[in-house]
């Protein structure tokens, strides 16, 4: 597995190709040092005093086809990450290659382009649709913003609908007359409107009742196996991201914790904070009741305005030695377990199962 | 509209004990605009002490309001309910009138919302609203609360209590407010602790210290708990017993391991099979088909039935709402057809590619 | 337990495949669930539950509003009002300057359909009302028009922009308030003498569109961070497409409710100043100018003031029961399900 921390990329696709889809396995976003800070200001100037560090310093690498979860509990800067690879945040610093062109550097104008390849959906079903636009109109918009309405836009919509599970006949109802998850299914259509690469999945599943959570899994596994998309899948619901990722990036507090492949992480945690989040994620067996390491923290998440120094998950981890304070941990493979791990001490250990 | 009545008997051998709480043929229904809502549409169910009780369902599965109703805390109007009884301890507090319901809320029968940071009033001090639960069903002086509220707080584990007891509610994590939470509920020696979704809105490492206080709650108290939940995950760890809910009515009862190992109804099996495990891979998911059902048009007949493979095409199940039929002492399925299950449980699992009954027996 | 009564036809449970499909594309979706009855010979003595067809936004909207009956009235009390106001001509029994000498100030009765009375010249004052009503409504339509174009279009920007776009639209619109209305008419009329129903409703518009403006920029500012917003953007929506075609379409309530108020208040605010003689000028007729005339005689000919003025209350009040029903019509839709 490639550490992730070398620079250095692809070369740029030039611009006419960018549309041309990738091979499956090819690399075709990569995440370099992603940061975000978000100024806090105050007093009579409104000067910054200081900031909330919501990203600071992600990479990470996703490949055709392929879906990279993106895991951690809430301020960990998940949702952050996700926004500003499509740029409704402006990066502070750091860089994110689409098939070698860094969309964190460039203009609105010339995201405009790069916008037909990456798409997100929306966590909330219910907020992510105008409420005065019927269906219709909303899977159509982003065709009509890139004029691609007019040669058989019209088919296309009802075409989406069709792919996704919805029936056609209902495209001029509005959204409050559909269920959430349905919703949810409108906003996928939207999504795949311009026929992206990439889709940034930002809690797809997290606001719908369980029986029609399987559904809208369901239907994402089928949808990528169809279409050869790639995923940036953010959740925090472990079960949901085992099922559905190929890679998994554990997040905490703006930094990318560990990386590696599905089984790396759930079999072979090497991280201690991972090793904590799976021995505290509830199993669906009543058998398995107390038969498991009960890793429990102490305290709480620490304030992204004012993080840790060194390895910031120090202050509740139970290894944390001095070196902790004052290095802070590479994303690396340091003692070749198979995959990078931001830990001085990192080593593996099982505890999803007993 | 209402299953016929049919309550699980109090079962011989489990240390003889009477239920604590018996739901019997509880109908809540609200007025709207657009028709009745069926909220609770004919629910049975008990808790004994000690136990934890799991009580599994979806929105709009009437979980919420069944405890609602129990504590009475139904906006009547639009809310009625309209029919059953509800015995603590003997006494039915549909029957009880206002004052004397007070007495009971707070003190026989707490609760604990899903929502601390709405739960806890933002212009008063933690400690000072744990006492207030206290004072109104106590007669001690304030100092004396205070003392037992700082009790109350170590034991849920909040750290620093005696500081920690003149802090706003925003001072406290989430966390730690669910944690005050448990206390406040568990101030009174409640005989009943109900808890409403508790974890829902944490993150998995708060929600397991959470529920650990939780367990803690419970064995301090000997209180019977109902734990509502949507998440299987939370029922598996905590639940003794199960109740699993759907359009407002009870489907199933059994143990943790009856329910997850041996589903008697085709919603629980769908549950499960719906369900992406962290531990296991599952080759598919297999999603219950549809939508949940709209509680003022709930189906005819059963109201899974336009979800349910098992019931496809048969006009029993179109037709007469199944009762709970009684399977063993505690056990119950509202499935017609409930002798097929275990069929339909072999068919699923060579879907998913896991297994649902499991090794051990 | 108990077995079903009659056997049911319907192949073995192993044989049937597990339907997986696309989250369910192989199974037509509808608002209810997934089964379709298609034996359709079967009496409907079951349903599959399918749920109520939801009403559309616009029904419920013109449910709710209907059922405040108190809007309900005050609009078609408007409606009376504007039309007859403006075929004055037509409706009213007396010319504006018509005058019955017989009938000098007599208070309101009914001989001659001298509603409101006449005053001492044996004016008609129900005419002179109704004409009255159609000055002050054009003035207050003016009003209403103007500032909501503007301060819609002000605030907007501002909340949709923030940074210092937004700094120097609300500092602008400060100095506005600050600017008091009266000494300008009155700078206004010495300079350019007689007013106009037009220009004055144009000089009110203009200092009166800040708090407009405040309130659209309060909308746009938090419906800026919206998903849908937010999914738009993505999308590449450009700024003015994002502005036109999804925030102004939700801003729409508070917009109208508003209007009503500045309605309200510049018919009111155009009687005043027509009363201290900077609004309209004589001989337009004007209810504030009808409440001047009889100023003199008000112990004597109490119709003289008190008919335009309660002419003026009862429709400031039914616009603003127009805007309390709006509002409550209006709010509990835009509240997604």
């Amino acid at each position: 597995m490639t550490a992730v921390s070398t620079p250095g990329g692809m070369q740029p696709v030039p611009e006419d190709q960018l549309h041309v889809r990738a091979q499956i396995g090819e690399e075709i976003l990569r995440v370099d040092g992603l940061t975000k800070h978000f100024p806090l200001r105050g007093g009579v100037f409104n000067r910054q005093y200081g900031a909330v560090r919501a990203v600071d310093g992600v990479s990470l690498t996703i490949n055709a086809g392929e879906t990279v979860s993106l895991v951690g509990e809430s301020g960990c800067g998940k949702s952050t990450t996700g926004r500003c690879i499509v740029r409704l945040l402006d990066p502070t610093a750091g860089h994110v290659y689409f098939k070698g062109h860094d969309l964190a550097q460039m203009s609105h104008r010339q995201m405009r382009q790069m916008r037909r390849e990456i798409q997100i959906v929306f966590q909330d079903p219910y907020a992510s649709l105008n409420p005065r636009i019927n269906v219709n109109e909303i899977i159509a918009e982003p065709m009509r913003i890139y004029g691609r309405y007019k040669d058989g836009g019209k088919e296309r919509v009802k075409e989406l609908m069709r792919i996704v599970g919805l029936n056609p006949e209902h495209g001029n109802r509005f959204p409050h007359e559909f269920s959430g998850g349905q919703r949810q299914r409108i906003g996928i259509a939207r999504a795949l409107a311009l026929n992206p690469q990439l889709l940034i999945l930002d809690e797809p599943v997290s606001a719908l009742d369980v029986s029609i959570q399987a559904q809208v899994i369901n239907l994402l596994e089928d949808l990528q196996n169809e279409f050869g998309l790639a995923y940036l899948f953010i959740a925090h619901d472990l079960s949901v991201v085992r099922h559905l990722s190929d890679r998994v990036a554990v997040m905490y507090l703006g930094h990318v914790v560990e990386f590696g492949t599905k089984h790396e992480i759930f079999e072979n945690p090497t991280h201690p904070y991972t090793q904590a989040l799976l021995s505290a994620v509830p199993l669906t067996d009543p058998r398995m009741r107390g038969k498991r390491e009960r890793i429990v923290l102490e305290g709480d998440v620490p304030s992204p305005s004012n993080p840790p120094s060194g390895c910031r998950f120090r202050t509740r981890c139970w290894k944390a030695e001095d070196i902790c304070a004052t290095e802070v941990p590479e994303l690396i493979d340091r003692f070749g377990h198979g995959h990078p791990s931001a830990c001085h001490f990192a080593e593996p250990k099982a505890v999803i199962r007993g | 509209m209402g299953a016929e009545p049919q309550f699980v008997d109090a079962p011989t051998g489990v240390a003889d004990a009477e239920p604590l709480l018996s739901i019997r043929d509880l109908v809540t229904e609200f007025k709207t605009p657009d028709g009745i809502v069926h909220a609770v549409d004919g629910v049975s169910y008990e808790v004994f002490p000690g136990e934890t009780l799991g009580v599994v369902g979806e929105s709009g599965s009437g979980k919420s309001v069944t405890v609602m109703s129990v504590l009475r805390l139904i906006p009547q109007p639009p809310g009625r309910i309209a029919n059953g009884q509800i015995l603590l301890d003997g006494t039915d507090l549909l029957q009880l009138s206002d004052a004397d319901m007070r007495k009971v809320r707070g003190k026989d029968v707490a609760m604990i919302f899903q929502d601390p940071m709405t739960s806890l009033n933002p212009v008063l001090s933690v400690g000072d609203q744990l006492a207030e639960a206290i004072l109104v069903h106590n007669d001690i002086g304030e100092d004396a609360a205070r003392k037992r509220v700082v009790e109350l707080l170590e034991l849920v584990g909040v750290p620093n209590a005696d500081q920690r007891f003149d802090q706003y509610p925003h001072e406290y994590s989430g966390g730690m407010r669910q944690r005050a939470m448990i206390a406040m509920a568990m101030a009174n020696q409640p005989k009943i602790l109900i808890a409403d979704e508790p974890t829902t809105a944490l993150d998995v490492t708060i929600q397991a210290q959470v529920l650990e206080v939780l367990e803690r709650a419970k064995e301090e108290t000997n209180a019977g708990v109902i734990l509502i939940t949507h998440d299987l995950g939370v029922i598996a760890e905590m639940a003794d017993r199960v109740v699993v809910m759907y359009g407002g009515r009870v489907v199933e009862t059994g143990t943790v391991d009856e329910i997850f190992h041996s589903p008697k109804h085709p919603y629980t099996l769908g549950l499960l099979s719906s369900l992406p495990r962290p531990d296991v891979d599952m080759e598919r998911l297999v999603p219950i088909p549809g939508q949940p059902p709209s509680l003022i048009n709930l189906p005819s007949g059963c109201s899974f039935h336009p979800r349910c493979h098992l019931g496809e095409g048969r006009q029993t199940c179109r037709t007469e709402i199944p009762p709970l039929f009684e399977l063993g002492p505690m056990r119950a399925s509202a499935c017609h057809f409930h002798e097929e299950m275990e069929d339909e449980i072999h068919r699923v699992e060579s879907t998913t590619g896991t297994a649902i009954e499991g090794d051990e027996a | 337990m108990s077995e079903p009564s009659q056997p049911d036809e319907r192949p073995k449970a192993q044989d049937v495949p597990v339907r997986t499909g696309l989250g369910g594309a192989d199974i037509v979706t509808d608002d209810a669930g997934l089964h379709r009855a298609d034996d359709s010979g079967e009496a409907p003595e079951y349903h599959d539950g399918t749920q109520i067809v939801a009403r559309s936004q616009w029904q419920l909207f013109r449910r709710r509003f209907f059922r405040h009956k108190l809007a309900m009235g005050s609009m078609l009390f408007l409606l009376i009002i504007t039309l007859a106001a403006f075929n004055a001509e037509r409706v009213a029994p007396y010319g504006f300057n018509e005058i019955d000498v017989v009938m000098r100030s007599t208070p309101p009765t009914f001989e001659g359909w001298h509603l409101f009375g006449t005053d001492q010249l044996g004016r008609d004052y129900f005419s002179r009302v109704i004409y009255g009503t159609r000055v002050s409504l054009q003035v207050a339509v003016v009003v209403a028009i103007i500032s909501t174009l503007i301060g819609t279009t002000l605030g907007a920007v501002a909340g949709y922009y923030r940074g210092w776009v937004d700094a120097i639209l609300m500092r602008f619109a400060d100095l506005i308030i600050i600017v008091p209305l009266l000494a300008v008419l009155l700078i206004f009329a010495a300079f350019f003498g007689q007013g106009q129903p037009m220009r004055i409703g144009v000089i009110i518009a203009l200092l009166s569109w800040p708090s407009l403006a405040r309130i659209v920029r309060g909308v746009f500012l938090s419906l800026r961070e919206k998903e849908y917003v937010q999914a738009a953007r993505a999308a590449g929506a450009g700024d003015l497409r994002i502005m036109f075609r999804h925030m102004l379409p939700n801003t729409m309530g508070p917009i109208l409710v508003n209007m009503t108020l500045v309605l309200a208040a510049a018919i009111l605010l155009e009687a005043t100043l027509a009363f201290l003689g900077l609004g309209v000028n004589p001989p337009t007729p004007a209810l504030g100018l009808l409440i001047n005339a009889g100023r003199s005689s008000m112990l004597t000919s109490w119709w003289l003031i008190i008919m335009p003025g309660l002419t003026i209350v009862a429709i400031a009040l039914a616009i603003n029961f127009v805007g309390d029903g709006l509002r409550d019509a209006l709010d509990p839709t835009q509240q997604e399900k």
